[in-house]
Formats: structure tokens, sequence, C-alpha cells
């Protein structure tokens, strides 16, 4: 009864149908748990916990164990998170190298956009060579000063919303 | 081949497939444990237990390495010592050693083995996150302070439990013990992770900080909530039940463990462990009453015996000692279920003597014979393939429900679940799940029977089930003829097959019906034996004792004049032979002067309401006895004598195996109660009988002597192929069928009395179809109303896509939703559903109102 109008419901129920579809797919392999969950956080863009106890009862175990799968890596989200990410390395290699800065930047910058994007603290990301390193969503970013950095976000944010 | 291997200089010779550990403990040689536990698979994760081993080049820790021939061990060495103190110090920097105000100081393993291995405090300092405590579920608590990590809780849930409810959260020096997405607790709430956590991180929330170790009692019982008859502990301080416990002899950490762990396999589920408060809840009735101008007024015992003593002289001598009846329980002892069928037989002289029983115990007794009910659960563990049909074990007979889980996951067990509802077994543990029409249970399995005995003699069915076959049973039962197909031949490949049903609420008016064709399919499978379930903890110590109309003792029919007469040389006295009253006959309008209703709520849970009403206002005199002032007692009881839980007496109760089980009085009655057994003997006494029986155990050794003299007849096992009367119409115009089913939270009326499971269900809920719902005009949570058989319940409704669409669901045991009062006298009902009316006109039982269906 209590539903919102038609169209948030749809959306939402095209997201579930999707991911039922993905969830088929990824059964036939053994194994498969982060996958299923990875589409889960592909269409929801988190875990969302409906979703997860669909992966659940396909795999035929419990929305704890799922979780407790899902909190021991750090890139599955447990809320829902802007569209960016900028993962900033923080290891020596880059520390050395600014990697401070970056970070403070970014920071900043997000906060003045109302969280337009996220900015995390990252261990290695295996780009020493590159230092200092990040990466925006899945594109990886070296040798930029904070400023290129910034602008690197900037265009991914425009990119996706616009 | 056992396996021998020297342990400190000692030899030892141990099984094949021990450890280390085993072969220590088996020594007598002490290794401290922290993880270890013989009830769970070995883990290894503590290292606390590492010893050395000549020729490993490192410390082995010894509860997960195999012994092995010739291996040479040592445990007390420098570098095992040093190893094992270094691990306690850490254990310890993050152990508040927060003993004095902890519930687990003194049975607590981590200061056993602190103590063992002589460390106190860690060089590392402490380092306690001091974090507050989390509340899994109303009834368990976990603090974070105290966890070691060890991982029991999370084991045993998965491992024994099967709810997998717990895990580890996050990782490294973060990690936590949680739940999904840090909701509450979704599980049985068994609280076997409070029974099996070495230190007082998770804690009974009802329990907490009323009894340190020693300052408690511990008695040995049986749960009484279900008839698997579950060993546990009482314990007690002062005269009051703190709580039940797993009995702990059970899980002994010693390995190589061979001993029964009984019926229960050691472990509990929620009403074992919780349900035990309602034996001192504030309704008890502690001292008799007399209705005096129509309200119960307090009154001492003679008064209160000596009335119904002269009550029951008069009826007899002014109308005849048949027109006395009356109602006993399951929950009885086997004792004085034996003295209540005493005092009829001998002491009134009459038959008239029923219970519950005789709706599904025994019509299943009458169909299949005694030799149904010899199983035990070993054998059923030893099936490959099980058909559990109707109500849902893991809500009736709950740890047997956790044990088949591990049967079905560890030893690859087939589940085929057959149930109207959705089950706790659906998704992860059954490999079909059959979702019947509700009453339609005997009609898929006799259709099932007809297909397999069709297939195995080459088409020919035998007569009596000539009209079945799979279509027969789909177009009855609404499930797809190919699901039904592939079921058929699943189980003729099965190997043996255990046909498991719970003789609960879903039978009545059906079980003779149900059993035959459950009879018909065992004849019709190569191998196959059946599992039928006694309902309460004593169902069947009441039948084995004879407290029935027509039963005499070991299962022996009333008409049976051998054992009839065999008994009265016993009991010194000539056994009346005329026909008992049964419930049904006493309920269908029989003519009674005094009506004795000993530990069941007739009112409340008669399946039939209004003849049950009738009954009580009809009777001359009424006798309620009982622990509370239920609903037949308030409304109709002239006497009501305050009896006893089983926590305050002595007595043995007969499991669903037929396992006679001593639970020992824990207290002393709850105020001025007595034990229903020696209610029934003061009686007798001033009926003029020369009873001398002075406790429990006195009336033990002379069912001793009964049973030895009236030895049980197995007559050939009397299956049989068998027609089945045909399916109860219950196509109702729109309306929807009820289902209804014991819930695990609340076990009977007595359980509603259990405030700790109050907490897990507050109030009875009506399951729909969100579909329904929606037809309805009903949003999840509003109450709606119920209406069959001239009853009115109303209820709050909750969605459930599980359900089929033409169903409602409303548990059983719920004084405040009387589903008795919907059930007619027909097994299926199909009932009215309505959203509720405004609360003013709530209760009048108003026929059809607006939305209806």
């Amino acid at each position: 009864m209590a539903k919102q109008p038609g169209k948030v419901e749809s959306a939402e129920a095209t997201k579930y149908a999707a991911l039922s579809r993905d969830i088929e797919e990824c059964r036939q392999e053994p194994g498969s748990t982060l996958d299923m969950l990875h589409a889960v956080q592909r269409h929801f863009g988190y875990l969302e916990p409906q979703a997860v106890g669909m992966v659940a009862e396909a795999l035929g175990l419990t929305k704890a164990q799922l979780y407790g799968v899902a909190t021991f890596y750090t890139m599955f989200f447990f809320e829902p998170k802007p569209p960016v990410i900028a993962r900033v390395c923080v290891n020596l290699s880059c520390h050395l190298r600014g990697a401070q800065d970056i970070l403070h930047t970014l920071e900043e910058a997000a906060k003045e956009q109302h969280d337009a994007f996220e900015v995390e603290e990252v261990m290695c990301l295996g780009l020493c060579e590159q230092a200092p390193a990040l990466l925006v969503n899945e594109e990886a970013v070296g040798q930029v000063s904070a400023e290129e950095a910034l602008a690197k976000v900037q265009a991914c944010v425009t990119t996706i919303s616009g | 081949m056992p396996v021998t291997l020297t342990v400190d200089g000692q030899e030892v010779t141990v099984p094949d497939g021990s450890t280390i550990l085993d072969a220590a403990r088996k020594a007598g040689i002490y290794i401290p444990t922290l993880c270890f536990d013989t009830f769970l698979k070995p883990y290894g994760a503590c290292r606390m237990c590492v010893v050395e081993v000549e020729r490993a080049p490192k410390p082995l820790s010894s509860c997960n390495t195999m012994a092995m021939n010739g291996m040479v061990v040592s445990t007390k060495t420098e570098p095992v010592v040093h190893a094992q103190q270094g691990i306690m110090e850490m254990t310890l920097q993050h152990h508040p050693l927060d003993c004095p105000y902890c519930d687990k100081s003194g049975v607590c393993d981590l200061q056993h083995t602190a103590y063992e291995v002589g460390v106190y405090r860690s060089k590392l300092g402490s380092d306690n996150p001091n974090e507050p405590d989390h509340e899994f579920s109303p009834l368990i608590e976990w603090d974070p302070n105290r966890c070691i990590y060890c991982g029991k809780c999370v084991r045993i849930c998965d491992e024994r439990v099967g709810d997998s409810a717990l895990t580890f959260n996050l990782r490294g020096f973060h990690s936590y013990i949680g739940t999904q997405f840090d909701e509450p607790l979704d599980c049985v709430e068994c609280g076997e992770c409070i029974e099996v956590c070495p230190v007082g991180a998770l804690l009974s929330r009802p329990f907490m900080h009323s009894g340190r170790a020693w300052q408690v009692n511990q008695s040995e019982s049986i749960c009484n909530h279900c008839s698997v008859g579950c060993q546990m502990h009482v314990e007690t301080r002062m005269g009051e039940v703190l709580r039940t416990k797993a009995n702990p002899a059970l899980r002994d950490q010693t390995p190589v463990n061979t001993r029964d762990r009984g019926p229960g396999d050691g472990m509990l589920c929620t009403r074992g462990r919780f349900g035990y408060d309602y034996i001192h809840d504030d309704g008890r009735v502690k001292q008799p009453l007399i209705r005096r101008n129509g309200t119960l007024e307090p009154a001492s015992w003679d008064e209160a015996l000596t009335l119904v003593a002269n009550q029951i002289a008069e009826a007899k001598s002014q109308h005849g000692p048949d027109t006395i009846a009356a109602i006993t329980s399951g929950r009885l002892s086997d004792e004085e279920n034996y003295l209540v069928s005493r005092l009829m037989r001998e002491v009134v002289g009459t038959n008239n003597l029923d219970s519950t029983e005789r709706w599904t115990f025994i019509p299943t007794l009458k169909t299949l014979g005694p030799a149904a009910f010899n199983f035990s659960i070993t054998q059923m563990e030893h099936m490959d393939a099980f058909l559990v049909v109707g109500g849902d074990i893991m809500e009736s007979h709950d740890v047997l429900g956790m044990r088949m889980r591990q049967w079905v996951r560890d030893q690859g067990k087939a589940l085929i679940q057959v149930s109207s509802l959705p089950s706790r077994q659906d998704s992860r543990f059954a490999q079909r799940v059959l979702r019947v029409r509700p009453g339609t249970e005997e009609h898929l399995v006799q259709g099932l029977a007809a297909e397999l005995s069709r297939q195995s003699s080459n088409g020919s069915a035998p007569e009596e089930l000539r009209d079945y076959n799979l279509e027969t049973a789909a177009a009855d039962t609404g499930i797809e003829l190919t699901d039904l197909s592939e079921t058929a031949a699943q189980l003729a490949q099965a190997g043996s097959v255990g046909i498991v049903w719970a003789l609960g609420n879903w039978l009545i008016g059906s079980a003779g019906n149900f059993a035959q064709a459950a009879a018909n399919l065992a004849l019709a499978l190569p191998e196959a034996h059946l599992f039928p379930l006694a309902a309460k903890a004593n169902s069947r110590g009441l039948v084995q004792m004879g407290a029935g109309a027509d039963l005499l003792p070991n299962f022996r029919s009333g008409d049976d004049a051998q054992a009839r007469s065999a008994l009265g040389r016993l009991w010194d006295v000539v056994l009346p032979e005329s026909q008992g009253l049964t419930l049904d006959d006493l309920l269908s309008g029989a003519d009674v002067s005094v009506l004795y209703i000993i530990g069941e709520d007739l009112a409340a849970s008669a399946r039939n309401h209004q003849q049950a009403q009738t009954l009580l206002d009809q009777a001359g005199f009424v006798v309620v006895q009982d622990l509370f002032v239920n609903s037949t007692a308030a409304e109709h009881a002239d006497v009501v004598l305050p009896a006893v839980s089983f926590a305050e007496k002595t007595g043995t109760y007969t499991n669903l195996e037929g396992r006679a089980q001593r639970a020992q009085a824990a207290i002393p009655p709850v105020g001025e109660a007595k034990a229903d057994w020696q209610i029934f003997t003061e009686l007798a006494l001033q009926l003029g009988a020369r009873w001398t029986y002075k406790n429990s155990d006195s009336v033990a050794q002379e069912i001793a002597a009964v049973l030895a003299d009236i030895p049980t007849t197995h007559s050939a096992p009397r299956f049989g192929w068998q027609e089945l009367p045909a399916l109860p119409s219950v196509n109702g115009d729109g309306k929807l069928l009820l289902v209804t089913q014991d819930h695990l939270f609340v076990p009977g009326v007595t359980g509603r009395y259990s405030s700790n499971l109050r907490r897990l269900v507050e109030e009875p809920v009506a399951e729909l179809h969100p579909a329904q719902l929606e037809r309805l005009g009903v949003s999840d949570g509003e109450k709606v109303g119920i209406q069959a058989n001239g009853a009115d319940v109303t209820v709050t409704a909750k969605a459930n896509d599980r359900l089929a669409e033409d169903v409602v669901y409303l548990p059983v045991g719920f004084p405040d939703a009387p589903v008795g009062a919907l059930l007619g006298a027909e097994a299926t009902v199909a009932v009215s559903v309505r959203a509720a009316v405004p609360a003013a006109e709530v209760g009048s039982a108003q026929p059809r109102a607006r939305n209806e269906t």
C-alpha cells in the first residue's frame, strides 16, 4: 500500500531483474560469490540488503555469511556512494611524492561540492613507479600534481553526471 | 586400525582418526585449549594447544593434527610453554579482567587456561576497545570487549544449528562477531552461541547478573516443551529457577567421546533454553481457589479437596460413575498419567478419561499399531532420504530439525519438504519443496504411493489405490504434475526413505487418514520407515500409561479383556467395562456432572470451540488443575487446584522414541501448589482408596510392574492398502484456507506465560500473500478479522510472499487468537478474511463486513 509512485518502483524493479539475470549467469560457475556481490554493487551502487538476500538464496548461504565475506573487502560498500570515488595511495613512494597534498586538495574539493565524489585513502595500488598515484573509479592516474588530480576527478564527475 | 604414539614418554593407543589432543587426553595429559570444542569440528585458530612433535620443524596444534603411528609428542617443553604463555598474553591484552562482574567467572575457559599456563596479565599492557554491548536480539547480548574471537559461536551456528546467522565481519584488528548488515539476529534464537561461548562475551539477557557459577544449584531435567526430550540442567538459586541450559555432561570436553548425547544430542532450542520463566510468572495459582458467588476465592487444600471429593462421590451415587469425566495432558509425567487413569478407573469407576491426543496420536496409533512408534532418532539418522510432510519440524521439534539439517548437509541425505507453509529448511536444506494445498497432504502421499506401487509392479496398482495416481494428486494438491513425478522418481531411487510427520494441529481431523496414506507409501517403496513425531513432552507416555478412554497400559486396547483383568488384578479391583467417553464424545454433547480438566486449557485449545463452550457450560461441576487461571478456569471452574511445573516435581517423561527419562525436582513448589501425582493421591485417599504412594518414584516402581505384566502386543504391523475418504470440500466461494501450525516461540498456552518467549513474539500475527492483502485493502501491520464457524478473531496481518495466495496462516498457541475457535470439526477450514472493523466493533461476531473476499 505504502508504495512510492510507479516510476521509482519500476526503476528498482529493473535493477532487481537485471541482477537476477546476472545471478543466473554467475551460478553456472563454482565459487561465484564475489562475482555475484560485484553484480549487486554494479546495479545498485552498493550492497543493497534485499539484493544480497537474492544472492544468498541463489548460493544457499545466509545474508550473514555474505555480509561477513563482503566486509572483509574494502571495495564493497554498504550504503549508497557518490558515482565517483578517488582512491589515493598513501604508501611510501606516493607519500614521498606528495600524496598528502592530493588527498588534502581532493577532500577540500569534495567538501565544497557537497560530496559529488568521495575520496579514500588506500594502501599500495601497485603503481609505485608512477607515484603519486590514484584510482579515479577504475582508471589509474599517476605522476600528477594535486591540481591535475582534481581536474581528472572533475572530468570524471562531469562525464558521469552529464 | 588403532594408532600408537608416545605422549610425554607415555605410550598411548587411540582409534584411527584421533588427534594428538585426543591421545593426550586419553593418557590423562592436560593440554590447554581455547577454541577447541568436542561439539565442533577442529579449527586450530587459537594455537593454545601447540605441542612439539619429534621431526616436525615447528610446534603443531594438537587439536587438528592427526595422531600417527610412532609419533613422539612432548606437551610441556620449554618452547611449548613459552608459546602458550605468549598466546595467553596476547589474548589477555584485549580481554578486560572484569571477572568480578562477569557471569562466566568460575566456569570461564579463559580463566581456567590462564590459571593452567600461569599467566594473569599481559606484558603488552591492556588495550581494550571499551565498547558498549550489542543487543543481538531480545534474548542474546554480545560484549565485544570480552570476546576472544575463538569463533565457536560462529561455528556452532553453522555446524550444529544450521542457521549461520553469526559471522566474522570486517577483518584483522577490526573484525568482530556480527550479524547480517548489523541487523538483529535472523535465526531460531536457540542460544547455542551463548552455551558455547568460552568467556562472558555472549550472554543470555534474561539471565545476566542473576547468579554466579558457585552460587547456583543444578538439577538434571528434561525439557518439557516438545517430545524430543532434550536433556538439560535447571539452574536454581534460593528456590528460584534462574535458567535452563544444556546438560554439561553431554558436552563433556573429553575427546574420543562416544557417549550417548541423548535425543537432543546435547543441544537445546529456544523453547528449552529460554522458555522456563513461566515457572515464576506472577500469574501462577499459588493456592486452591473455590468459586463463591461467581468469583474464584482462595481456599485451603482441605476445603478444596473435600469439595471435589464430595462432588465426585455425590455424582457417582446419584448419576453413576459414567457421568464423571477427566481430561488429562501430555505435559504431565508418566507417573501422573498413570495415577489419573487409576483414579478414574479404580476409584471413580469409569473409563471416561481422555486428552487432546485423541485428535492426533491416538488415531495414528489405531491406524498403524504400536509397532509404528518403535523407532529411534539414531535409526532416523541412518535413512538416506527424508520426506517431511505437514507441520514444520523446525517449529514443532526444533532440535530434531537442527539434527536433520546436519544429516542433510554433512552426510548428504536428501530432504523433501511437503508443507503448505514456508519453512526455514526450504532454501538452504531441502532439495525439493512441495507447497501443498492445506488439508490435502494425505492425497499427495497416497498419489505417490499409487504411482510407486504401479511402477514396482509393472503397472498394476493394488485394488484400493486404483483411483489414485499422480494426476489426481496434482489436481487435489495444486502441485505441478512434473514436480510430483520427479518426486516419485527421486523417492524410488533414494534408498531408505524416512517418512516424517509431526503429530500436530495440521493433522486434526485427518490423522488416521494421513497415517494410512503414509503406510501405503511405505509399502510402495523398496525401503521406508515411518516416523510419526509425538507432539507434547509426554504424549507418548500418556498413551503408554493407558490414560485414554479406550486405552490400557502399553498401547493395549480398552476392550482387551486380558489386559483389563491383568490391570484389575494388580489394582485389586474389577475395572469398569463400559465404553469410556472420548474427548470427541464429550464435545458432542455428553451429559457430564463432574468434569475434571488437568493441564489443558480446553476453552482456548479445543478445535471445536462452540462445543467446548457448551460442554463447559453444561457440566455440573468443573475442576481445573493447572499452573495458571487459564481461560477455562477463569470462566468455568468451580474449583481450581494449583499444580506445579516440571521443575518443581520429579517424574519421568517418555519422548517420541519411547525413551523414558527422569526429570528431577529442582525447586520446591511455588506457593502452596502441589505436584499432580500428589493431588491425585490425596483425592483418591479422600474418596476412600488405600493408596500408599510416598513420591513419584514409588509410582514409577509400580508402573514398571504393570508394564511388565501387560506387555505390548506387537500384532503384525497393520499396514495394508487402504482407500482414503473423499477429499473434503474446501472451496468456499472466495474464502481462504486456514493453515495452522505450531510456532517455535509459542510452545502452547503455557509457553505464552513465558515473558522471555513473549519478547520474541509479542502478539499473534496472521500471514497472507501480499496480493491477497492488497485485494483486502489492508496494509502490512494492519488488523484483519478472520471468521469461521461463528467465531471471529482479530489479529495483525503480515505479508509473506512465500505463501500461496489462497491461504491464511495463523499459528496456534496464542490465547489471544484462539485458532481453535475457528476450527470446526473438519480438518481444513475455509475462513472469511476482511479488513478489521473499527475498534469499537471488534469482538462482536458480525458476519460479512465490507471488503470481504
